[in-house]
């Protein structure tokens, strides 16, 4: 066991808290799913070093190792969760999200009550294997980001505001607030009562949605877990193509079958060619018009305010690592920037008024760069061709609209005209941002169907080139905006990028 | 001490005084009674009695406080022989005094054991080796002519007599010091015409007491200053007057009978103490000011080193949890002791006793963790009560360390690494960990030793602000501490090269008593290597990497490096045995024909004068004697390693000069670049330099931060041209634009500020100007360029970051092979000042601590697994950045925005061609490009 086990393995433990009885174990390894589980022995003494501790009155959070770490957690003093992992890069901040995530799926399916006033343990393990599905693609390598940055993941459609007019209409017409289009996990548009949906629902309702089987409908029950934990909801898929499935969620009313084809084939059928192109969107999430530097290498835009994620590593660059590879090191990256400079849920260690004083006298870090040497340097021979991954962020518009805005179709709204000019130095700066503000205001106010905000963001070849210019033999980079800001004005959002660059073109220049 | 000059005559008279101290100090080590301690009243007492009845006393003052020190620091002996010996200096006690009376001089960090007969007998083990040398010095007639059985109580000095809880505060005010400078050499032609009248030939100081003495006999009378000698040495100091009363001549009491005798005794020229009875002191007794607070809290340290129970600092801690465990993976089952296997548990508090009631939480996962994932558990975190603790193991020989700690004040990393230097610290003073906490008689050490490093983990911030430097904050300490190096302050090469012999000619100890020829016997210890520190930096070190980093991690464990920095203390000795790693660690690599090391037994002997501390590795085995039992400090070797500390005393004015200027690459003021809210300030100037440099100018509108400012980019102008030629003539040539921006009002400024600087240079620090030749902090041998090469390259070291501005804030460089990082200085931060500065600093160690977390991490990954086809994890990583903005913490006006100054924090991490890292902070203004510039031109320096 201890040899072989290191390797990029994942194990999930689930166990009631009282009793400690295993509901479930899931592992994966390297990303793909495993058999191979813990003996009975280790969990017994997993959870028993926790329980131990809780009956001292001292929680046990997390322990490591020098390649894996541990993470205990217990939910509503019922349910106790435990993952051990061995993945690189993955700390606590991962794994606790993680757990928070999966017991959101536990709630999701089977409901708060069912885990909270435990009854039959056997039915509840039944009850628990519908969402097997479901936590299993939490634990492999997902094309998603949600499960990371608790942000919905989307993408761009070049004709938004077509669809969200179909999706309106057809949410009116059965009576539903809750409507969205989903494209294998992605949303491309949602009603704003979607919008609204609290966080762990907001993320796993579309990624259910891309791990269940598929099928033309389905009316599923679902339990809000910040909504409605206990009392369940319908969830009604319509397949309009194939991997693009309208999602609605309803009460009693209306019954599936009252959903006629009819129906909708007069709502969808005129915008047919825009579903079609968002389908074809989905592994690259922008529309193919839109400017973007060849050697970015992958793309993650994150609206921390209307918590929204846009990610992509299949921007057309065929060199450097692989779209998998890719994924990874934007992801390892994001765990890397939000643990160690954006703490959840307490301030970033640089702020807090003891330190420095008033609230306006805060240090903030907006920007981010860092570097990574691919294993390849020179000493191997070979070129200096790592892959150059890039974070910038750019702080995005507070406009009155906000994010309830009417029309607000896409989660960003990018410039087509490559707006933003960078400085030369190639900051993303942030009064550019602030710039951005001051346009999106007066857009927002011109309702829906207005043009879309200028200038969110966009890279032009320039500003790429001389920040690249320098890195000889460094493959990542990063520039990010800072969620820190919300400490202080709070109103303000912010948003991410990120972005892989190929380093090619840099060696040719240099 | 201090009244040794560093001329070579007065060395030559310390040498030959030593063989004399070494016999005293024979004597003291043989009675049995041991040395007075100043600590009890009562022999105080007796002392002074002793003294008023002892008549005629003679003693070489050049020699005489050493005797005393020495009879003082080897009654401190403990058992094994180790010392801790601390005295501070008078002028620290003085403030120290008020607040806390019963201070005492002498105490011993180690434990308070009091000592019984069986210590005193273990101390005593050296006394027939004493008693042969001592013999051996008498044949050969070079103990002097002194009755040293008298003074073998040691010539008691006045100031001792004083630390009683009331008198302590009178007789400070009533006593003062004056150093003279006296050269009998001149003098003894007088002194043939007149009679003997040493006081007024030797200090000019006319006492007239032939009246009186007739009527109140012979017996001492006080030495009344009647008169002073024009041109005298008393006149020229200023503060001897008339109506003071002399008391004592280098600590030593005099009275008009032995005053004589006493100064005959000054062999050559050289700094004599006088202390003085102020004459009107009486009414000044009442409006005794009450020491500054600042001073009283900086015993805390010396407190807390003492060994003493520092109350109101334990209480602080109370509150957060942390502990130190260390247990035993073994049990025996057939003993089922409760505790059994805690072998080690402090302190006592709540939080800690609790943290030990769930050790089974950390056994359990030491062993199953271990099970399942084939390596070692190295941290966990709790929460308990409401606060989350993170534990930090280090599994060693079936036992477990643990060291929990609140990750509010200490973040995991720092833990990881603290841990670590604690263990090397322990193994380093007792060879392991088992027996560093299995030895019965280790327990009080031990909390003394957690103490403080709790102390230090926790209330970092506290310990420095006591030793009086506000410029390291908690972040600071916490980075600095947990860089595997010690700082290093690079020198012009004349000084080093000064120092460098210094400690050569310790090493070599090939003269005096040092030599084996002078006793004829085996020496008892080879010197294997020693490195000196000034006021905390590390200026010339002669060690391998790994006994240095040994030596350091002590040093910083005791706070001896803030110690010696803000203190000025009148001796410290500590011995110890030791086991260096380098040394203990077993010949892994089969390789039989390299040279190897004598097995041996080592021993470090740390003396500290003033400011400096000096660290000697000992050997013993090898080519020296073994060495029997545990032989306490030897006073040959303390006595050598202070003598070479003195002799190194010229080179401190040096040194000063060096920590006063700002040294290379230079550095601005975070305040400079504050972009003010651009309004009728004219914008016809084009430069950015001085748009940044009127900007502050308005926004902290005050005239002494205009200057500051000004002087500033005077200053820099300056440094940017260095030395080719005269400084005066290329001054402008660096920025023409200055001259012209400032407004006529503020023009003057600079270039008075200049010219006072050139006014002073020829006169004092010419070592500021040679310092330029050196700024290479990677190779402490001298740079090998021809020099229009090395000209060239200074001028651009000078400045890292580019463009015309110096946009650098601060660095740190880390050189991991020598162990050594630098960073600037205090002082040179204290002489940027400003408001935002000290936040910026505050941030970027914080942000220094997390990027080097990462590079730890990755530089881990990338052991793991050489070299992986895919990149899936962020590793390695080589370079990592951080974009700040910070805005005044002061900012009234409430309709505009603040403004804001954004800066990067850059760290970069090099592996080749040695692996070295370098924090730099710099301002966002500089073109990217310009921080690659900066990287290599800090290559630039190391090559």
């Amino acid at each position: 066991m201890a040899e072989e086990s290191t390797e990029g393995a994942v194990h999930l433990l689930c166990l009631t808290t009282s009793s400690g009885v295993p509901l479930f174990c899931r592992s994966s390894r390297g990303g793909a799913p495993s058999r191979q589980q813990l003996p009975f022995s280790i969990i017994g003494s997993l959870n028993g070093v926790h329980m131990f501790g809780a009956n001292m009155d001292v929680t046990l959070r997390s322990a490591r190792t020098k390649d894996t770490a541990v993470v205990w957690k217990t939910f509503h003093d019922s349910i106790s969760l435990i993952v051990l992992s061995s993945e690189q890069g993955s700390p606590e901040l991962r794994l606790e999200r993680l757990l928070e995530l999966v017991f959101g799926a536990m709630v999701l399916l089977v409901g708060l009550e069912e885990l909270t006033q435990i009854r039959n343990v056997e039915r509840l393990k039944k009850d628990l294997r519908a969402t097997y599905g479901l936590i299993d693609s939490l634990l492999l390598d997902s094309e998603l980001m949600g499960d990371l940055t608790q942000c919905v993941d989307c993408i761009a459609p070049p004709d938004g505001p077509l669809l969200q007019e179909a999706l309106a209409g057809i949410a009116e017409e059965m009576g539903s607030v809750f409507a969205s289009l989903v494209a294998r996990g992605r949303v491309v548009a949602a009603t704003q009562g979607w919008w609204r949906l609290g966080a762990p629902e907001s993320v796993l309702l579309p990624w259910l949605v891309g791990t269940l089987p598929v099928q033309a409908a389905r009316d599923y029950p679902v339990y809000l877990p910040h909504g409605s934990p206990t009392v369940p909801h319908r969830l009604l898929t319509l397949m309009l193509l194939p991997g693009l499935d309208l999602c609605m969620l309803c009460g009693p009313q209306p019954p599936l079958s009252q959903v006629e084809p009819q129906v909708l084939e007069r709502w969808w059928q005129p915008v047919l060619e825009p579903l079609r192109a968002c389908l074809a969107l989905v592994p690259r999430g922008l529309p193919a018009g839109f400017p973007v530097h060849p050697d970015i290498l992958g793309l993650l835009l994150l609206h921390l305010e209307q918590r929204r994620g846009l990610f992509t590593v299949e921007l057309g660059g065929v060199e450097g690592p692989s779209p998998r590879s890719r994924r990874r090191l934007l992801r390892s990256f994001y765990v890397l920037v939000t643990s160690s400079y954006f703490p959840p849920g307490q301030q970033a260690p640089w702020e807090g008024e003891g330190s420095l004083g008033g609230p306006r006298s805060q240090l903030i870090p907006f920007l981010f760069r860092g570097r990574i040497t691919g294993g390849e340097g020179r000493g191997a021979g070979r070129s200096c061709r790592g892959c150059q991954s890039l974070l910038c962020g750019v702080r995005g518009g507070r406009g009155p609209g906000g994010p309830g805005r009417p029309g607000a179709l896409l989660p960003f709204e990018l410039g087509e005209d490559g707006g933003l000019p960078l400085r030369e130095r190639g900051h993303l700066l942030q009064h550019r941002g602030l710039g951005a503000e001051r346009a999106s205001g007066q857009a927002g106010c011109r309702g829906p169907g207005s043009p879309p905000r200028r200038a969110a963001i966009s890279l032009t070849r320039t500003s790429v080139l001389a920040m690249e210019l320098r890195v000889r033999y460094s493959t990542a980079r990063c520039c990010s905006s800072t969620s820190a800001l919300r400490s202080w004005e709070p109103a303000r959002s912010t948003a991410w990028m990120v972005a892989l660059v190929s380093g090619n073109r840099l060696m040719n220049l240099m | 001490m201090s009244d040794l000059s560093p001329s070579p005559e007065g060395l030559r008279q310390q040498r030959l005084s030593l063989p004399a101290r070494r016999k005293e100090n024979g004597v003291a080590a043989a009675r049995p009674g041991g040395a007075p301690t100043s600590m009890e009243k009562e022999e105080e007492e007796e002392a002074e009695s002793e003294e008023s009845g002892g008549g005629s006393r003679s003693w070489g003052s050049s020699s005489g406080e050493d005797d005393d020190l020495e009879t003082e620091w080897s009654d401190s002996m403990q058992k094994y022989g180790e010392l801790f010996y601390l005295e501070l200096s008078d002028s620290e006690e003085e403030s120290l005094l008020p607040e806390t009376p019963a201070v005492n001089r002498v105490r011993f960090s180690e434990n308070e054991i009091i000592f019984d007969e069986d210590y005193l007998r273990e101390g005593k083990k050296c006394e027939p080796r004493l008693k042969k040398f001592s013999k051996i010095l008498k044949s050969r007639k070079l103990l002097p002519k002194r009755h040293h059985k008298k003074n073998s109580n040691g010539p008691v000095s006045i100031l001792k007599h004083q630390p009683t809880q009331k008198m302590g505060v009178i007789l400070q005010q009533r006593y003062k010091d004056v150093s003279v400078f006296v050269n009998p050499k001149n003098a003894t032609v007088v002194k043939a015409k007149e009679h003997l009248k040493l006081l007024e030939v030797f200090l000019g100081i006319i006492h007239q007491s032939k009246w009186r003495k007739r009527t109140e006999g012979n017996s001492g009378e006080k030495l009344v200053v009647h008169g002073l000698l024009p041109c005298s040495p008393a006149m020229k100091s200023g503060q001897v007057f008339i109506g003071d009363t002399l008391v004592a001549v280098n600590d030593a009491e005099v009275t008009s009978e032995n005053v004589d005798r006493v100064l005959a005794c000054i062999p050559g020229p050289m700094q004599v103490k006088l202390t003085f009875e102020i004459a009107n002191s009486g009414p000044k007794e009442g409006i005794q000011p009450k020491p500054k607070k600042a001073q009283t809290t900086s015993s805390d340290l010396v407190k807390l080193l003492w060994g003493e129970e520092v109350q109101d600092v334990q209480q602080n801690l109370q509150s957060t949890p942390h502990v130190v465990m260390y247990l035993s993976l073994q049990l025996d089952s057939e003993t089922s002791k409760d505790e059994q296997e805690v072998l080690y548990h402090y302190p006592t508090s709540e939080a800690s006793q609790k943290l030990k009631s769930v050790r089974g939480i950390f056994l359990t996962l030491c062993d199953m963790l271990e099970n399942v994932t084939g390596t070692h558990v190295t941290s966990s975190s709790l929460s308990l009560n409401e606060k989350l603790v993170h534990v930090a193991y280090w599994k060693e020989d079936d036992k477990l360390l643990l060291i929990g700690l609140p990750a509010e004040d200490v973040p995991l990393p720092q833990l990881r690494s603290m841990i670590e230097d604690v263990a090397q610290t322990l193994k380093f003073m007792y060879g392991s960990l088992v027996s560093a906490f299995c030895q019965e008689d280790n327990g009080p050490r031990l909390h003394l030793f957690f103490n403080l490093f709790f102390q230090r983990a926790l209330r970092p911030a506290a310990l420095w602000r006591r030793c009086g430097a506000p410029s390291r904050d908690a972040a600071g300490s916490l980075l600095l501490d947990t860089l595997p190096g010690v700082q290093w302050l690079p020198l012009p090469p004349d000084t080093q090269m000064v120092i460098d012999m210094a400690l050569s000619d310790l090493e070599a100890a090939d003269f005096a008593e040092l030599s084996e020829d002078h006793y004829d016997m085996r020496r008892l210890y080879t010197i294997l290597g020693s490195s000196l520190f000034y006021k905390g930096y590390l200026v010339c070190n002669h060690l391998p990497k790994d006994d240095l980093m040994d030596i350091a991690v002590y040093c910083r464990h005791y706070c001896l490096l803030p110690l010696v920095s803000e203190q000025r203390i009148a001796h410290l000795v500590i011995w110890r045995e030791v086991f260096p790693r380098r040394h203990l660690q077993p010949a892994s690599e089969a390789n039989t024909e390299a040279f190897r090391e004598p097995g041996g037994r080592y021993f470090l002997l740390i003396v500290g004068l003033r400011h400096s501390l000096l660290c000697v590795l000992l050997e013993a085995g090898g080519c020296a004697s073994e060495a029997v039992g545990h032989p306490g400090p030897d006073c040959i070797y303390v006595d050598q390693v202070k003598g070479a500390l003195l002799r190194l005393e010229g080179v401190e004015a040096g040194l000063d000069a060096r920590l006063a200027s700002s040294s290379s690459p230079c550095l601005s003021c975070a305040d400079c670049f504050l972009p003010a809210a651009r309004d009728k300030l004219d914008s016809s100037t084009s430069s950015p330099l001085l748009t940044k440099l009127q900007h502050p100018s308005r926004s902290i509108p005050s005239p002494s931060s205009r200057r500051k400012l000004l002087s500033d980019s005077s200053l820099k102008s300056r440094k940017l041209s260095p030395s080719r030629g005269g400084g005066g003539s290329d001054r402008g040539t660096e920025g023409p634009g200055e001259g012209a921006g400032p407004s006529p009002a503020t023009a003057p400024d600079p270039l008075h500020k200049q010219g006072a600087k050139e006014a002073q240079s020829p006169g004092g620090p010419q070592a500021t100007k040679k310092k330029a030749v050196l700024p290479n902090p990677f190779h402490l041998g001298r740079p090998k360029k021809d020099l229009s090469e090395r000209d060239t390259e200074l001028f651009d070291a000078r400045k890292l970051t580019s463009g015309a501005e110096n946009t650098l804030f601060h660095y740190v460089a880390l050189e991991t092979v020598q162990g050594i990082f630098v960073t600037p200085t205090h002082e040179e931060v204290a002489q940027l000042g400003g408001s935002l500065h000290p936040q910026l600093l505050k941030n970027f160690h914080r942000c220094c601590l997390s990027i080097r977390t990462v590079f730890q991490q990755s530089l881990m990954h990338e052991k793991k697994k050489a070299l992986r086809a895919e990149a899936s994890s962020l590793a390695p990583v080589r370079e990592h950045g951080v974009l700040f903005e910070c805005s005044p913490e002061t900012w009234t006006d409430q309709r505009r925005s603040p403004p804001a100054m954004a800066y990067w924090v850059v760290g970069r991490l090099f592996l080749e061609p040695k692996p070295q890292e370098l924090y730099v902070c710099f301002h966002d203004s500089v073109t990217e490009i310009a921080i690659e510039l900066a990287f290599k031109l800090s290559f630039g320096l190391a090559t």
